[in-house]
């Protein structure tokens, strides 16, 4: 069940755009863009997410910030 | 497809109850920021919310995190469904750990994928085999 869709006129850096068709390739741009919009949305919605937790319960304590990094695996 | 954070269900609880389970829920919190400053995204399992559901309370606050389209759910799949019995056969465990293999099965969707979880122990035996899903213990 595709969802509608809406076409879009919007600019951006030519490089970006040409980086963007050379690798979107036989997916085509449109989804290429679609889907990176919504990783974008998504990651903004997740940060206003963990802001609203610091705010409302205090930030999360630098070692164990660092403790998570350090731990993150490193491929 | 990119890397992911899974959330089991530790997880998911500490992240959408924080209050109620402060130590955990700081851990959580780190392992999710963590995952943000690295651009990764954020997935919970559909089945893990089997184990987190457990009425009105809970489930108020998992519906409050999931409606904001920053962790979205993975849906359980065909493909999904018999890769996590073939794993439960490989690892010699029964379906009681069903679940568990559930997470690992969806977070082999995923190019390379971090389980965020309490119970390292039955995650292991599952993933062992594979390199790309690492745990962080909470």
């Amino acid at each position: 069940m595709a969802a509608a869709a809406e076409k879009l006129s919007i600019s951006m850096p030519q490089k970006l755009a040409t980086a963007a068709r050379k690798r979107a390739g036989r997916r085509g741009l449109s989804s290429f863009v679609a889907r990176a919009v919504a990783r974008e949305l998504e990651r903004e919605a997740l940060g206003e997410f963990l802001a609203e937790l610091d705010a409302n319960l205090g930030p999360v304590p630098d070692v164990q910030l660092k403790r998570a990094r350090r731990e993150w695996p490193k491929r | 497809m990119a890397e992911a954070l899974i959330l089991d269900s530790e997880a998911l609880n500490a992240l959408a109850r924080p209050t109620e389970r402060s130590a955990l829920s700081l851990r959580a919190r780190a392992i999710a920021r963590v995952a943000h400053e690295r651009g990764v995204l954020v997935r919970v399992p559909a089945p893990v919310l089997a184990e987190v559901c457990r009425g009105a309370r809970f489930d108020a606050a998992v519906n409050h995190l999931l409606n904001r389209d920053a962790i979205r759910v993975a849906e359980l799949t065909r493909e999904i469904a018999q890769r996590a019995g073939a794993l439960l056969a490989k690892a010699g465990m029964s379906s009681a750990n069903a679940v568990d293999a559930f997470v690992v099965a969806t977070a082999l969707e995923f190019s390379s994928a971090v389980i965020a979880t309490a119970d390292t122990r039955d995650l292991k035996r599952l993933s062992a085999p594979f390199r790309q899903v690492s745990l962080m213990s909470l």
